[in-house]
């Protein structure tokens, strides 16, 4: 089983820990909430604008192009995604009566991360070391580790914190490299640790 | 048509325009630089004006054209006004017959110019060539100007009207079909330079009303009014359009709303409310031709007072886009 590898927060030298200050973790998971979401490690995909609809403009088919070849119609549309990744997804709207088109009527981009699978034990100290263990992902050379828990964004492969209080704590992680093939890796995911409360 | 109810209002859209505009201008310096009119991003390729003798049925109600150029006051070297065109024959001009066309261009500054009341109205009547006349030329069909640039001026900027709520001064284009059957065609361009087309950096140039080519070939051309906050509704008119397609209204918060279309030599209006969304905004009336060919189309655009509001060849702000509120869920299977 996969797991994080857990060590009290002194059996690591300080230096080797990783920082919050200026930590590109911040950026990163505000780049990509989807870390943190249902919808992590997930291919499918939901385009609504029914709620924006306007009832007195001109009737159109619009017409959504999902960045991979595929094409939908339809205000509310749904698609699966064959590999993970980053798409550009267009919507066109199309005079159903001319079949003029008109392009790029809305844009936007979705990135699809797989899932990192992590798992953590449950803790008894409220201060822990948390060390991310390379062999977690055969085949990928990690670059960057980025850590979210709490209130407190981390970098590196190692990350101390203090929780503040016992209970279930959500901690997102993040890792960022190169895969045997030389193609760019983007993957997150999401677990809870439980911090027992003292005796 | 296009006087105000009260001086009161006047005075305050007058300076909450100038004031929007003098922002927008200051946010957005890098999409108010090209000062050719009709513009690119219109997709108008040609402003039109008839002789006097010409059929209403070709598209111009009055055989009127006056364009406002704004000069920003931080501009002060000389500058031109020049005309593509200016003649009546040859290449780019709609002609009946024989040319028999005479075209009167006349420039105008100083006090009035602008804000005299005739002068903003969208029928040419009392005193709309108002202000101080700076330059004036009659073209018929000499051959030196077809398809060839024409420049007025060198102009000094303090010469046109200085209008304090845009912080810049204005000048005015009064162009008037005075004999002949002929249209017209021609593009003007606010320029440094004499001899070529050097825009001025913050410069624009507005109009109350358009008489325009579409372009031959099926599209979609722009005009851009910009509505200040005190409008609550506007109502455009469209003369001559000969149904050639749709007319519709797009902004932040209408996703093309038709509009009345016109048939031949005659009017037509729609009136439409305006959202809080869509003020101090830019409005994108859209022309989607339906048919090859030519056609020429008088347009303008009034607020709720019967007040018209002016367009600009750039719009200001940028052209607008309509907010939809698109979301995007991901999820672990497909519903299908």
């Amino acid at each position: 089983m996969r797991r994080l590898l857990l060590l009290p927060f002194f059996a690591l030298p300080w230096a080797v820990c990783a920082q919050e200050i200026s930590c590109a973790a911040v950026s990163y998971f505000q780049q990509h909430p989807e870390c943190g979401s249902e919808g992590r490690g997930a291919k499918c995909i939901q385009l609504d604008i029914t709620h924006s609809l306007d009832k007195e403009g001109k009737p159109f088919v619009f017409a959504w192009n999902f960045g991979d070849g595929t094409t939908k119609e339809g205000p509310l549309t749904e698609y699966c995604y064959a590999q993970y990744g980053t798409y550009q997804i267009t919507m066109d709207l199309i005079d159903p009566v001319t079949k003029q088109v008109i392009h790029n009527e809305l844009t936007t981009q979705v990135t699809l991360l797989p899932p990192v699978d992590f798992a953590i034990d449950t803790l008894r100290e409220t201060s822990a070391v948390f060390k991310y263990d390379p062999e977690l992902l055969p085949g990928i050379a990690v670059e960057k580790v980025y850590w979210k828990v709490e209130n407190g964004h981390y970098c590196g492969e190692t990350m101390r914190h203090a929780f503040a209080k016992p209970g279930l704590h959500i901690i997102e992680i993040a890792a960022v490299g190169k895969t045997a093939e030389k193609m760019s890796f983007n993957g997150c995911t999401l677990r809870g640790v439980f911090i027992a409360p003292k005796p | 048509m296009s006087s105000f109810p009260t001086l009161r209002i006047q005075k305050c859209s007058a300076h909450l325009l100038g004031l929007v505009l003098i922002m927008l201008m200051v946010a957005c310096p890098s999409i108010v630089q090209a000062q050719r009119v009709p513009n690119e991003i219109e997709n108008i390729d040609y402003l039109i004006t008839y002789g006097a003798q010409a059929d209403l049925a070709r598209g111009d109600d009055d055989h009127v054209q006056i364009l406002f150029f704004s000069v920003p006051k931080s501009y002060k070297a000389p500058f031109y006004i020049r005309v593509y065109d200016p003649d009546t024959g040859g290449q780019h001009d709609e002609l009946h017959g024989a040319a028999n066309t005479s075209i009167r261009f006349s420039l105008l500054g100083g006090k009035s110019a602008y804000t005299n009341k005739d002068a903003q109205k969208v029928n040419p009547t009392g005193n709309y060539a108002s202000g101080n006349p700076l330059a004036s030329k009659v073209f018929g069909s000499e051959s030196t100007y077809d398809a060839n640039w024409y420049s007025f001026g060198p102009f000094n900027p303090l010469q046109g009207e200085d209008v304090p709520d845009m912080d810049a001064h204005v000048f005015k284009l009064v162009v008037e079909g005075l004999q002949g059957d002929d249209g017209n065609q021609y593009r003007c361009f606010l320029s440094e330079l004499n001899t070529s087309n050097r825009a001025i950096e913050g410069a624009n140039v507005f109009a109350y009303e358009y008489t325009f080519k579409l372009p031959k070939s099926r599209g979609v051309s722009h005009i851009y009014p910009f509505v200040d906050k005190s409008v609550i509704s506007v109502t455009q008119y469209n003369f001559d359009y000969d149904r050639d397609g749709d007319i519709l209204l797009y902004s932040v918060a209408k996703n093309r709303h038709p509009g009345a279309i016109s048939n031949d030599k005659e009017w037509a209006k729609s009136k439409h409310a305006v959202a809080d969304a869509e003020k101090n905004t830019t409005l994108d009336i859209q022309f989607q031709k339906a048919k090859e060919g030519e056609n020429a189309v008088s347009f303008y655009i009034t607020n709720q007072y019967d007040e018209a509001i002016p367009f600009f060849t750039i719009p200001i702000g940028g052209p607008p886009r309509y907010r939809y509120d698109l979301k995007v869920n991901i999820k672990s299977a497909s519903g299908n």
